[in-house]
This record gives C-alpha cells, structure tokens and sequence, in this order.
C-alpha cells in the first residue's frame, strides 16, 4: 500500500506533533473522499458532513498511534468505515431510513418526476437522467446489507484494489471478490426493474 | 453449461479476471441463451452506472466546521488526555483483575491476622463483669471455674505454671522418701505461693457473708470444694478417752495435710487430702481400744448440708487462712470425713 501521492510524511510526522496546518493539509487531501463514504454509506447529506468531521477529529486524536505513514490511506478508510457503521447503527434505530428513495420522484428544476429512463442503452446524457441515476444507484446501495454496501462503495466508486480491501476490511482477496460478486448480483436485483 | 454457473461467473467475466479458456465457454452459452445474456446485460448497465457515479462534492465552510469543532474539543482535551493516559497506563483489561487481586488480598490478609491473634476479650472487660452485681452472686459457684480459666490465661500468656497442688505427704511419697509431719506453716506456705501467683483481682474478690446458720471458717470454701469434693466419708471410733482421742485425731490430721473443720459433741469433722485418706484411716484404726472401722457411707451429708446443721460452730478464720484452703480445696481432690465418737 503505497502513501498517497504528494501526501509527504513530514506532514504526518508534523500532525502527530499536533501542527495545525499539518491536520489542515490532511482535511483538503482527504475530504472529498472521506465524505463520499461517507455519503454513500448513510445516503444523507447532513450526516455525511458531520461524520466526516467527526472522522477527521480522530485522526488527529489518534495519529500518533500511526505507526507506518505509508498506510495512513488504509488507515484513514478504516476510521472512516468504523463511524460509518457506528452511525448507521445509530440512525436505524431512530427509523431514519424508513422511507423508500427509490420510488420516490426524482427532484428537477421542472419539478418532480417520476423515475423513468428513456434511454435504454442506459448511457446519462442529460442532466435529469443523471439525476435519476445517481437517486437509483444511492437507493440501491442503501437497500444492501451494511457489508456488501461497503464492498461496492470501496470497490466500485472508491477504486480500491482488491489488495487494499483485503487490508482495510481484514479478509482474503478470495473472500473479497466472492461477496463482491454476490452484493453487485443483489444491486442488480434491486435495480433489475429500472433497467428494462 | 449450466445458467446457475453461467450466473456465478458474470463478475468475473466483466471484470475480465478469468482467462481466455475459462471465458470462451461462457461466452458460448451466453450467445446461445438468450435469459443468460440478458442478465449479463443488465449486469453491465448497472455496472456502468456506478463507474459512472460522480462524487458528491463537499459541503462549504467543511475545513472551517472541522477547525471549529476540533477546537472545541480541545477545550476539553486534558480530560480526553487523562481518559487516553488512564487507558494507555491502565486499560480496562488491566482494571479489572488488579481490582481482582487486591480484593482476594485483603481477604487473605484478615485471614491471616485473625489466625495470628486470636480473638479474646479484654482483661478490663472480663475484670467489669466479674465484679458486676450480675456477676457477684455467681461468683461462689463460678471461683472454681475462674481460676481454672486463669491456668488458662497462665498458659496463653506464657507464664510460670503454678505449682502443682500436692499434699507434702503425698510429695515425699512420689519422690521416695518417708513421711515427716508436715508443719502447719508448710501448707500454709505452699498456699501463699500460690496465691502470689494468682491475680489480684481474686484476692480483692470478696466471699459474700455466710448464712445467718451457715457455718465454718471454710464455709465458702467448702461450697466450692464440694464442686470437686469426693463424697462424705463417715469413720466411726471406739475409744475411752475422748479428749485423748481428740488431741491424737487432731494430730494426725495436721500430720496428713489436713485440717480440722468442726468440733461435735458426738465426733469430728476433718478435711482431709484424697490420696492420705487410706494411709489416715489405717492409722486411725490403731487409735482407740477396738479397731473398726464401718464400710464407707458414701454421699450421706453434702459439704453444704453440713454446714447447714444446727448447732454447727462458727469459726472465724482469718482472710489469708481462707484463702490458703481456698486454694488447697480447689486445686486437689479433698474429701470431708466424719468422724464419729463411739465411747466405751
């Protein structure tokens, strides 16, 4: 697992000496990636955000416990992953993700429409079917179980190898790719319908 | 192939993670199947919809809330450190069995201790009960057993035993020698010994006063002799002289380590040590001008009946000579004989 590019170890090494600006190199680097899990686990934008703080203020608490810099990406996925469960857990009790997005319409300048794609090719050429996309693969994911969700998420939207997924979630690659292949059958269950 | 394989290799074959030979079979069936070749379809779409995904984009001011919140956090970090330095030098995985084993140690401890010394009540204690008014009117019954418990505490407190209550005769005896007449200082002598032995708060006990017709000098002694006491023994004597034969009686029984208790019209009352007596009736036999001497009526007066008896003589003796038969009494077997007056 290789640093990620252009994060220098001198700015962890700073961060673990409690540097402020270090920390706040850290948040730009990482960000927009931390809140896209974010995101895609709890499906809301709001908890997003909160988490990903939240998620940003352990790593500064925590970072000296760091002990190889070249992993801190992992590292970083991992913390991620565990309040993302700990939220989930946290929000389902409390019935936040009763309601079904998926047959909810999709919301456009026009207003609302229901969901229909009238390209069957399937290829988002304008901005409403995008739209719709992004709603039916986020209703989609959200319909999964937590452990297949995250498989997905790392995989197919994050980009992760199986090598780094074996890494961050503590399983065989072999393992990986089995349920990987079982959790996009089941996607491609939940989404069978809007396809055709 | 079969359409479950086909379905359990669709990943596979659109990552293109399976070689040319395992694909072309496959790819055969899914030509030929029409259903296969659907869900490989859709299998795909979706797929490309999620490559297609774009990431969402951060909400605004997400550095400034960050800073913000971690600031604050700050504000409450020497106890977020103290929690982390608690855990880190003391986790919960280490709490719990110290707790544990400090528990099981103090256990072991008391234990330990409670072994070493043994629980006992203090002497100021007892001494408050023993002269309680409670207390007193036992205090006759109960002297026995007190200075038995104090040979006990003797004992406890590592110090000299007291020297064992034996009659001079019966000493001499064991040691082989002969016989001597004992002197009356020698009892009394071997009694003050004793009694310097004990504690003081026997020689400050005070024996309540005797019935108005109780009788005797050892009155109090004999009612707790008569808890060890032997029962009474009768001896009759034939004689013609009665004075000579009280003055011989009375030397004998000085002689043996007695005492003379009372003096009747009709006989003597004697205290006597247990072990003389055979040895003091034998002599007693040759006193007198016929030798005969009746069976032993055991158990025919108490040492307290006695005392009771009309006409019984009250003889004042003074505070050390009790005590002294006291002691006598109450450290060895004595035993009461009558002896009773046959005048030819």
């Amino acid at each position: 697992m290789e640093t990620s590019p252009g994060l220098r170890k001198e700015v962890i090494e700073a961060c673990k000496a409690g540097d402020q600006n270090a920390f706040t190199e850290i948040v730009l680097r990482y960000q927009k990636k931390v809140f896209n899990i974010a995101y895609r686990m709890l499906g809301n934008t709001e908890e997003a955000k909160d988490l990903a703080q939240e998620v940003f203020i352990s790593v500064f608490e925590s970072i000296k416990e760091l002990r190889e810099e070249a992993k801190f990406n992992a590292w970083l996925t991992q913390i991620t992953l565990n309040h993302c469960r700990n939220r989930w857990k946290y929000l389902k009790r409390r019935y936040f993700f009763n309601s079904d997005s998926l047959n909810d319409p999709v919301e456009t300048e026009e207003g609302k429409m229901a969901k229909t794609l009238q390209d069957p090719s399937g290829n988002p050429e304008n901005h409403y079917e995008r739209k719709m996309i992004q709603q039916l693969i986020q209703g989609g994911l959200l319909k999964l179980e937590e452990g297949q969700r995250e498989l997905i998420v790392l995989r197919d939207l994050q980009g992760f190898s199986y090598e780094e997924m074996a890494e961050i979630l503590g399983v065989p690659e072999g393992t990986i790719k089995s349920k990987l292949h079982r959790a996009r059958m089941n996607l491609k269950g939940i989404l069978d319908r809007f396809v055709h | 192939m079969e359409c479950s394989e086909i379905r359990d290799h669709i990943s596979s074959l659109w990552e293109g993670e399976i070689t040319p030979s395992e694909a072309k079979p496959i790819r055969d069936h899914l030509s030929a199947c029409s259903e296969c070749q659907r869900e490989f379809e859709t299998f795909d779409k979706i797929m490309k919809w999620l490559l297609s995904a774009e990431e969402v984009e951060v909400p605004a001011e997400f550095l400034r809330g960050t800073l913000k919140k971690m600031n604050e956090r700050k504000r409450s970090f020497p106890e977020a450190i103290k929690t982390r330095w608690r855990g880190l030098f003391f986790p919960l995985v280490w709490r719990v069995p110290v707790k544990a084993v400090a528990m099981v140690g103090v256990v072991f401890l008391v234990i330990y201790l409670t072994k070493i010394m043994p629980v006992e009540p203090p002497p100021l204690m007892k001494e408050a009960w023993e002269k309680s008014p409670a207390h007193g009117g036992k205090q006759k019954e109960n002297h026995g057993l007190v200075l038995k418990e104090k040979d006990k505490e003797r004992e406890s407190s590592n110090l000299p035993p007291e020297v064992p209550r034996v009659s001079a005769p019966e000493m001499e005896k064991r040691e082989g020698a002969p016989v001597s007449i004992p002197q009356k200082t020698d009892v009394t002598a071997a009694a003050g010994e004793a009694e310097a032995l004990l504690s003081k708060d026997i020689e400050k006990r005070e024996i309540p006063a005797p019935e108005p017709k109780a009788v005797g000098k050892t009155s109090g002694a004999e009612e707790r002799s008569s808890l060890i006491l032997k029962p009474l023994k009768e001896i009759p004597l034939r004689f013609l002289n009665s004075k000579e034969a009280v003055s011989q009686i009375e030397e004998m029984v000085e002689r043996f380590g007695g005492k003379m208790v009372k003096t009747e019209d009709k006989g003597l009352l004697v205290l006597l040590p247990m072990p003389s007596l055979p040895t003091f009736e034998r002599e007693l036999a040759g006193l007198g001008s016929s030798m005969k001497v009746d069976p032993v009526d055991t158990n025919k007066y108490t040492a307290r009946e006695w005392a009771a008896a009309p006409g019984a003589k009250d003889e004042k003796v003074d505070e050390k000579k009790k005590k002294s038969v006291r002691v006598t009494t109450d450290r060895e077997e004595s035993v009461i004989v009558r002896i009773v007056f046959l005048q030819e």
